[in-house]
C-alpha cells in the first residue's frame, strides 16, 4: 500500500512538472509556431510509424506471453513497445530534419540526449550491479533507467549520424 | 523535379537558403527540400517565398506541360 502511494506521488509529480513546463512554454512562446509545415508533416509520418511499431510490439508481447515466453515482469514488459515506438518517432524525426523546432539550437540537440543518457546510466548501473535489473531471469522495473538510457543512446547516435551526413553535403546548402 | 527557378531567384537576391528560410519562417532544410524537389510546399508558403523574392507564383512554381 505504502509502495503504491509512493508510486502515485511520483506519477503525480511527473505530470505536474510536465504541465508546468507546458504552461510556461505556452506563456513565453504564445502561439508562435514551433515547426514549419514540412516538419509538421514529417513528424506526423513519424508518429504514424511510432504508433504502428507500438501496436505491433504490444501484439507481439501479448502473443509471446500467451505462448509462455516471458522475459520481463508485468510492470515493465508492456512498456517496452511504447519505448520502442518513442525511439522510432525520434529517429524518424531526426532523419527528416523534424526533430528540432525552428527555435531550438543544434547545441540542444546534442546536449539533452547526452544529459538524459548520463543521468539514466548513473541511476541504472548501480541497480544492475546490485542485481536488481534481472531477477529470476525476468527483466524488472529497476531496468527502466538502462532501457531509457539505451533509447537516448539511439537518439544521440541518430543525431550524430545525421549531422555527419549533413556536414558531408547531404541536405546541405546549394546541392 | 528540382526547382532551379527558385534557386536562381534566390541567388539573384543574394540570399542563402538560411536567409530565405528565416524571411519566410521555415527551416533551411525546408527551402533545400523545395529546391531539390523533395517537398511540395503549401500555397501559403509559395506565396511567402514569392513575396520575398519579388516573383509571381507562375515564375517560380508553375511547371509547363511537356508539349510532346
Amino acid at each position: 500500500m505504502k509502495h503504491n502511494l509512493w508510486w502515485l506521488a511520483g506519477a503525480l509529480s511527473g505530470i505536474t512538472v510536465v504541465l508546468i513546463v507546458y504552461l510556461i512554454k505556452r506563456v513565453t512562446h504564445g502561439k508562435n509556431k514551433d515547426f514549419d509545415e514540412r516538419q509538421t508533416a514529417a513528424r506526423g509520418k513519424a508518429f504514424q510509424y511510432a504508433f504502428i511499431t507500438t501496436a505491433l510490439g504490444e501484439l507481439l508481447y501479448v502473443c509471446l506471453e500467451a505462448g509462455g515466453i516471458v522475459f520481463a515482469d508485468s510492470s515493465i514488459g508492456p512498456l517496452l513497445p511504447v519505448l520502442l515506438g518513442a525511439a522510432v518517432f525520434a529517429v524518424t524525426a531526426v532523419a527528416n530534419d523534424a526533430y528540432l523546432s525552428l527555435r531550438e539550437s543544434a547545441k540542444s540537440a546534442f546536449l539533452f540526449p547526452l544529459l538524459f543518457l548520463a543521468l539514466n546510466l548513473l541511476i541504472g548501473i548501480p541497480k544492475l550491479i546490485d542485481g536488481k535489473v534481472i531477477v529470476d531471469g525476468l527483466l524488472t522495473f529497476d531496468g527502466i533507467n538502462l532501457i531509457i538510457a539505451a533509447l537516448f543512446l539511439i537518439l544521440f547516435a541518430a543525431i550524430v549520424i545525421h549531422w555527419f551526413q549533413g556536414s558531408r553535403g547531404a541536405g546541405g546548402e546549394d546541392e | 523535379m528540382k526547382n532551379l527557378r527558385l534557386k536562381s531567384a534566390r541567388a539573384a537576391k543574394d540570399l542563402s537558403q538560411e536567409a530565405l528560410a528565416q524571411l519566410v519562417g521555415v527551416s533551411r532544410q525546408t527551402i533545400n527540400a523545395i529546391e531539390k524537389g523533395d517537398y511540395n510546399p503549401t500555397i501559403k508558403l509559395c506565396i511567402a517565398i514569392c513575396r520575398v523574392l519579388g516573383k509571381t507564383l507562375d515564375e517560380l512554381f508553375w511547371e509547363e506541360e511537356d508539349p510532346a
